[in-house]
C-alpha cells in the first residue's frame, strides 16, 4: 500500500517493487485491519427507513440489525429475533427476541425499540420504503421486553420475510423520540459509524458491543470513485480492497493481475414486459408467440457479453425458477408462427416499445437484440429511448405496448410480485396482467408458514406466469465483487449484500 | 474545458499570397492545405459510411469475433460486441460531424442575427444582448450543455441543441464587433443616405464583410462541438447506443485500454484528426480570405 | 468600475434565473430521481408529504424568490438528501478545483508561453510547426482519454494511483495532495496550453515588429535579452490575459477529470446534483462559480487596464 507522507520517488519505487499479487496468508483468521470499499456511488441519507439507493442499503445494514436475516442462499435466519412462530390461523406472529444486546450508545435493546421502530414505518408521514410491505400489521403488542406480538389484519408470511429488509432496521425508541434517527447513526450492528464525508467517503469502525462474534475487521471505510475503470485500478494499487462493480467490460479490465472476480447472478431480472391490456397483446396466442420467438441465451450473449443467467420469473435461491419450465424453453419459430397463425395475425403487428438509457448499460442493446428478433415472426417495434425520468413516467403509467425494463429483485416471491400480478396488487397496472387463479395462488403463498410447501406454491405461480406470458424474462446479469489477495472469508450474495463483511479479514 | 474559438488571431504569414481566389491562397499556406486535406479525410469518410460503403456493417455483432486485433478482414479490429471497429470510426464520424453541423449552424444562424442586429441598432436591444451573452458566457459550458441534455433527454438532436445554445453568445459577440465598425464606413454611411433599406443594407454590404470572420469562427466552432459531444457521451449524456459515435466509442473502450488499446485509440485518433484539421483550416482560411487583418 | 460592478450582478441574477429555469424543465423530481420506478408505490399521502418536504407544491416564483433571498442572506440551501447546507459542500469542494485549476493553469502557461515562444523565434519555419502542431494536439485529444489512459497504465503497470486514497488537503498532507492533484493538473494544463501558445505567438510576433525592439536590435543587445527582456515583457499583458480566462474556464469544466481523478471538486458537486435532481445544491453552486469567473474577469480585465496605458476606451 502506498502511505502518504512518503516522497513521490519512494512511492513509485515502493510501488513497483510491491505491485500486485502478495503472498497468501496464513490459514488462522488474522484480526485486525480496515477494509476499504470501492464503489461508484455514494450513499445518500442515513435513515435506514428512507433508504432505496442500493449503496446506502449496502452500507446501512452494517450499523443495523433487522430482526432477521439471510444466509448465503436467502433462506432466513434469526438476527434480533431468536424465533417466531405463527398462531391463530397464521394471523399472529410471536417474536422472541436476542437478549443482552445493546445500542452503539450503550442503551439496551428490547421489544419497546421494536414497537418504536415499526410503528415509525407504518406511519404515513414518514414515507417509509417499507411501509407497504409491512402494512398488514395492525398492531404491535410487548408483553414483555424479549417478547414482541404481531397482529396481522390478514395473514401473510411474506411479513417476517419483509423484516431481512434493510429498510426495516431496527432504530432505538430514544432515537426516534429525539429526531436524531438521520443524523446520527446508533444501531445494534457489527459496525459503528464514524464519519461521513459526502461524496468521498464513509468510515465505520467495529462496535465493541456487538452481541454476535467479533468482527475480524477493525473497520470498513466506503469510499467513492465514481469511474469503474478507475475503481479497478484503485484495486491494481491496493488502496482499494474490494470493488463493487456493474459494467461488465469492467470487470474484464481487472482480470488483469492478481484481482479475484467473484460473478454472483442478481436478484434484478431483466425482462421484456408486455402490456396485455392493451388491444393488439390481449390474445394470449400472440403473446406466447413473442415469447417463443426470443432466444433469450442470444440477448443476452448480445447485449451483456454473456455476463448473466437465462432467467424464469423468481430469481430468488431459495425460490428459483426453472428456466427451461416455459412453452418454448429455447427460440422456436415454428411455433412462434403457429400461435400467430391462431391469433390470425401473420399479416404481423406493431407495437410500440420503450426502453431506458443512462442507468444501465445494456438496455438499448437488449431492445435491438429483440426488436431484431421479433422481425422473424413480422412483429415490429417502434422504439422509443427515453431518458430515465421520462422513462419512469410511462412505466408507471403504462403508456406503452411493450417495455425492456430491469426490475428490482426480492429474496420472497410474494413481496416480489405481489404488488404486480394480483387484481390488488399496487403496481397492477404496470404488469397489466392477473387472474383468479394468480390471485388464489398468491393468497396461498402468503399465508403458508411451512417453507417446503411454500415452495411447492411458488413453483406453480412461476409455471402460471411463463404459460401466459405477460411478459417474457430474459436473464439476470452479475453482481461483479472483486477483490485483492489480501481478502479473506469474503461471501457476495446475490441481492448484492455486503452483510459477511463481519466475517471478512484481511490478510 | 477551454474556449476553443475565442482564439486570439494568428499573423497572417509575412509570405501569405494575397492575390488570386481564396482557395488558391488557402491551399498555398501550409496550414490550410494540411488542414484541408485532414478535414477532408474525415469528411470523406463520414460520407462513405452515410453511403454504405463500409467494410461491416457498424451496427451488426459478430459474438465469435471479440476484441480481435486488427487484421485483413477487420482493418482496426474489433470491439467487445465483435463489431469492426474501422466501420465504426466512420459511422461515427459521419454521426459526430452531424450534429456538429446542425449545432454550429442553428449557432451560427442565430448568433449572428441577433449580433449584427444588436451591433447595428446599438442602444437597448445592444446591451440587452450583451447582457445576455454575459449570462450564458458565466455559465460554465459543459454544465450548460449537461443541463440542457438532462432537461431535454438523449438523442443527437437534442445534444445539437444543447451545443447550439453554449455556442451561440460567442457569434453573437464575434458578429457584432465587426458591425460597429462597418456602421460608420463611407460606403454604409452613403447607402444609409441614399434611403437604402435597412435588411439590404444587412445583407448586401455587412454581411459579405464579417463573412470571413464568421467562417473561420464555424471551423473553430465545429472542432470544440465534435470535442464536447465526446465529453457528453463520456458522462452519459451523450447519443444512446447502439448508433455509434465517437465520443460513446472512446468512452466505452477506456476500460479496454490495457486489454484491447485499437478500441480507444482508433476513435480517439479520428478526434484528434477532425480537431487538428478544422482547427488548421480555420487558420489557413483566415489567412486566405481576410490577408489584410492579419498584425 | 462602479458601473462594472453593476453589470456583474446583473450578470449573477440572470444566471441565477437560467438555471432555476432550466432545472425545472428537466422532467421529474427530486421524488423520481431518488425513487425511480418504486414512486409508483407511495399512496396520494405519502406523495404530497413528500412533495412539501422537497418544497415542491409552492408555485414557481415563489420557490425562485425564496431561494435568491436565501442565497442573499448567506443560506444557499440545502442538499435534501444529505442534510449538508450548501454553502459547507461548497467550502470544501471551490478549494479542491481552485487549486486544481491554478495547477493547470499555471502548467499551461509554462508550456503555452514555452512552445510560444519556439514557434515565434522563427514564424513559418519547423520549428514553428512543431510547436503550433504540439499545442493543437494538446487540444485535440479528449481531456478524458489522456486521462483514462494515464490511471489505467500507471495502476496496471506500478500500482499506482494516490487518487484511490482519501484527497488530501494540502495543509494536512502536501506530498499526497500534489500527488493527487498532479496528473488531473497535467491534464487539463494541456488544454489550456494551446489558446496560450497562440496568444504567446502572435503577440510576441507582433511586438517583434515594433520599434523599440529594432532599435534594440540595432543597438547590439543579445538576442536573448531582446527576447525576455524587451519582448516577452511587453507581450505578457495580452499572454496573462488569455491565460487568466482560461482559469475561469477551468472553474466550471474540470468535471471530467474529477470524475476520473475521484477528486471532491466543485464540477462533481453540481453533476451529481443534476443527477439526483438536488435543485439547492445545483443552482448555488452555479452561482457560486459563475460569480468566481465573473470574478476572475474582472480582476484581469483591472490588471489588463492597469498595466496597459493605451487602453482607454469604453
Amino acid at each position: 500500500m502506498i502511505r502518504s507522507g512518503i516522497g513521490l520517488i519512494l512511492g513509485l519505487a515502493m510501488a513497483v517493487t510491491a505491485c500486485g499479487g502478495n503472498s497468501n496468508s496464513t490459514s488462522s483468521t488474522k484480526i485486525g485491519g480496515i477494509l476499504v470499499v470501492g464503489r461508484t456511488a455514494d450513499i445518500d441519507l442515513l435513515d435506514p427507513h428512507k433508504a432505496t439507493a442500493f449503496q446506502t442499503v449496502q452500507s446501512l445494514e452494517q450499523i443495523y440489525d433487522t430482526l432477521v436475516g439471510f444466509d448465503k442462499d436467502l433462506n432466513l435466519i434469526p438476527r434480533l429475533a431468536t424465533k417466531w412462530t405463527y398462531s391463530d390461523g397464521n394471523q399472529t406472529v410471536t417474536l422472541n427476541l436476542r437478549t443482552g444486546v445493546k445500542f452503539q450508545d450503550g442503551t439496551p435493546f428490547s421489544s419497546a425499540d421494536v414497537a418504536a421502530t415499526l410503528t415509525r414505518i407504518l406511519d404515513p408521514k414518514t414515507a417509509a420504503v417499507a411501509r407497504s410491505n409491512i402494512a398488514l400489521i395492525s398492531k404491535v403488542e410487548t408483553p414483555d421486553a424479549n417478547t414482541v406480538i404481531l397482529r396481522l389484519s390478514s395473514p401473510n408470511v411474506a411479513v417476517v420475510t419483509a423484516m431481512a429488509d434493510d429498510n426495516t432496521a431496527i432504530l432505538s425508541a430514544k432515537d426516534i423520540a429525539a429526531g436524531t434517527v438521520d443524523k446520527t447513526p446508533n444501531g445494534t450492528g457489527p459496525f459503528k459509524f464514524l464519519k461521513w464525508t459526502p461524496n468521498q467517503q464513509l468510515e465505520l469502525v467495529r462496535n465493541p458491543t456487538y452481541w454476535g462474534p467479533k468482527p475480524p475487521l477493525d473497520g470498513i471505510t466506503f469510499r467513492v470513485i465514481p469511474d469503474e475503470s478507475s475503481v479497478v485500478s484503485a484495486l491494481q494499487s491496493g488502496n482499494v480492497q474490494l470493488g463493487v462493480l456493474s459494467d461488465p467490460l469492467a470487470a474484464k479490465q481487472a482480470q488483469t493481475g492478481g484481482l479475484h472476480i467473484d460473478k454472483t447472478p442478481q436478484l434484478n431480472y431483466h425482462v421484456f414486459q408486455l402490456n396485455a391490456s392493451r388491444p393488439a397483446l390481449k390474445d394470449l396466442n400472440v403473446r406466447l408467440a413473442i415469447a417463443c420467438a426470443i432466444d433469450r441465451k442470444q440477448v443476452l450473449d448480445t447485449a451483456a457479453l454473456g455476463e448473466g443467467a437465462v432467467t424464469g420469473p423468481i430469481t430468488s435461491p431459495a425460490y428459483l425458477s426453472d428456466p427451461n419450465d416455459r412453452p418454448c424453453p429455447s427460440r422456436d419459430l415454428t411455433k412462434a408462427k403457429a400461435y400467430m397463425a391462431t391469433a390470425g395475425k401473420t399479416g404481423g403487428i406493431t407495437l410500440d416499445a420503450i426502453v431506458e438509457t443512462g442507468e444501465y448499460a445494456t438496455a438499448v442493446n437488449e431492445m435491438q437484440s429483440v426488436q431484431a428478433q421479433l422481425k422473424d415472426i413480422n412483429v415490429t417495434l417502434n422504439v422509443e429511448i427515453l431518458e430515465s425520468g421520462a422513462y419512469v413516467q410511462r412505466w408507471l403509467a403504462a403508456n406503452f405496448d411493450a417495455a425492456i425494463a430491469l426490475n428490482g429483485g426480492r429474496p420472497d416471491p410474494e413481496t416480489m410480485y405481489g404488488r404486480y400480478f394480483t387484481s390488488t396488487g399496487s403496481l397492477n397496472k404496470v404488469a397489466a396482467y392477473n387472474s383468479p387463479k394468480l390471485d388464489a395462488l398468491f393468497q396461498q403463498g402468503r399465508t403458508e408458514p411451512d417453507v417446503i410447501k411454500r415452495k411447492a406454491i411458488y413453483k406453480q405461480i412461476s409455471e402460471e406466469l411463463e404459460q401466459n406470458a405477460p411478459w417474457v424474462w430474459m436473464f439476470t446479469g452479475y453482481n461483479y465483487n472483486v477483490t485483492t489477495s489480501k481478502v479473506h472469508g469474503f461471501t457476495p450474495m446475490s441481492n448484492g449484500s455486503l452483510i459477511f463483511l463481519r466475517e471478512t479479514s484481511l490478510g | 474545458m477551454s474556449e476553443v474559438g475565442v482564439a486570439i488571431r494568428l499573423p497572417s504569414a509575412a509570405t501569405a499570397p494575397t492575390r488570386g481566389p481564396w482557395w488558391r491562397r488557402l491551399l498555398a499556406s501550409r496550414s490550410g492545405t494540411v488542414g484541408a486535406a485532414l478535414t477532408g479525410v474525415v469528411i470523406l469518410a463520414a460520407l462513405a459510411a452515410l453511403a454504405g460503403l463500409v467494410p461491416h456493417d457498424p451496427i451488426v455483432q459478430h459474438p465469435l469475433d471479440r476484441l480481435l486485433n486488427p487484421s485483413w478482414t477487420y482493418l482496426l479490429g474489433t470491439d467487445q460486441f465483435g463489431r469492426d471497429t474501422l466501420a465504426r470510426c466512420m459511422a461515427g464520424a459521419a454521426a459526430s460531424l452531424q450534429v456538429s453541423l446542425l449545432a454550429v449552424g442553428l449557432a451560427t444562424v442565430v448568433g449572428t442575427t441577433i449580433g449584427v442586429i444588436a451591433g447595428w441598432y446599438g442602444g437597448w436591444i445592444d446591451i440587452i444582448a450583451m447582457r445576455l451573452t454575459d449570462i450564458f458566457f458565466a455559465f460554465p459550458a459543459i454544465l450548460l450543455a449537461l443541463t440542457v441534455i438532462a432537461a431535454l433527454g438523449r438523442g443527437w438532436f437534442n445534444v445539437a441543441i444543447a451545443i447550439a445554445i453554449v455556442y451561440t453568445p460567442i457569434f453573437v459577440r464575434m458578429a457584432r464587433a465587426p458591425v460597429l465598425s462597418l456602421r460608420e464606413a463611407q460606403y454604409v454611411l452613403a447607402g444609409r443616405l441614399l434611403g437604402f433599406s435597412v435588411p439590404r443594407l444587412l445583407l448586401r454590404h455587412v454581411l459579405p464583410n464579417i463573412s470571413s470572420i464568421v467562417i473561420v469562427q464555424i471551423t473553430l466552432a465545429l472542432s470544440w462541438a465534435i470535442l464536447t459531444e465526446s465529453s457528453l457521451s463520456f458522462l452519459g449524456l451523450g447519443q444512446p447506443p447502439p448508433a455509434p459515435s465517437l465520443g460513446q466509442m472512446v468512452s466505452e473502450a477506456k476500460s479496454l485500454a490495457v486489454v484491447a488499446p485499437w478500441t480507444l485509440f482508433a476513435p480517439a485518433l479520428v478526434i484528434v484528426i477532425a480537431v487538428v484539421g478544422l482547427n488548421l483550416l480555420g487558420d489557413g482560411l483566415r489567412d486566405a480570405l481576410d490577408p489584410t487583418q492579419g498584425r | 468600475m462602479a458601473r462594472r460592478l453593476a453589470g456583474a450582478l446583473l450578470t449573477l441574477v440572470g444566471v441565477s434565473l437560467l438555471v432555476f429555469l432550466v432545472l425545472r424543465v428537466i422532467p421529474g423530481n427530486q421524488i423520481t430521481a431518488s425513487l425511480g420506478t418504486e414512486s409508483g408505490v407511495l399512496t396520494p399521502e405519502q406523495l404530497a408529504s413528500l412533495k412539501s418536504y422537497y418544497g415542491l407544491n409552492q408555485p414557481l416564483p415563489l420557490q425562485y424568490l425564496d431561494w435568491l433571498a436565501n442565497v442573499c442572506t448567506g443560506n444557499l440551501g440545502l442538499s435534501l438528501r444529505s442534510g449538508q447546507s450548501v454553502s459547507a459542500m461548497t467550502g470544501a469542494s471551490l478549494p479542491v478545483t481552485l487549486e486544481l485549476a491554478l495547477l493547470a493553469t499555471g502548467f499551461g502557461f509554462v508550456l503555452g508561453v514555452g512552445l510560444g515562444m519556439l514557434s515565434a523565434s522563427k514564424p513559418n519555419s519547423v520549428r514553428d510547426a512543431l510547436g503550433q502542431g504540439v499545442g493543437l494536439l494538446a487540444l485535440a485529444i479528449p481531456s478524458f482519454v489522456i486521462a483514462s489512459a494515464l490511471v489505467s497504465y500507471l495502476a496496471a503497470k506500478f500500482g499506482y494511483f494516490p487518487n484511490a486514497l482519501p484527497y488530501a488537503p494540502p495543509w494536512e498532507d502536501p506530498l499526497l495532495n500534489i500527488q493527487q492533484l498532479m496528473f488531473p493538473a497535467l491534464v487539463l494544463g494541456f488544454g489550456v496550453a494551446a489558446p496560450v501558445m497562440r496568444t504567446t505567438r502572435s503577440a510576441i510576433i507582433e511586438v517583434s515588429s515594433l520599434d523599440f525592439v529594432r532599435t534594440a536590435r540595432g543597438k547590439g543587445v543579445s538576442p536573448r535579452q531582446v527576447a525576455f527582456r524587451h519582448i516577452l515583457r511587453n507581450a505578457m499583458i495580452p499572454i496573462v490575459t488569455a491565460t487568466g480566462i482560461q482559469f475561469g474556464y477551468l472553474l466550471g469544466g474540470a468535471v471530467i477529470v474529477e470524475q476520473i481523478f475521484a477528486l471532491p471538486g466543485i464540477g462533481r458537486q453540481v453533476l451529481n446534483g443534476i443527477l439526483q435532481r438536488e435543485y439547492a445544491v445545483v443552482q448555488s453552486s452555479v452561482l457560486i462559480i459563475a460569480a468566481a469567473f465573473v470574478v476572475v474577469n474582472l480582476l484581469v480585465d483591472v490588471l489588463y487596464r492597469r498595466i496597459d496605458p493605451r487602453v482607454r476606451a469604453d
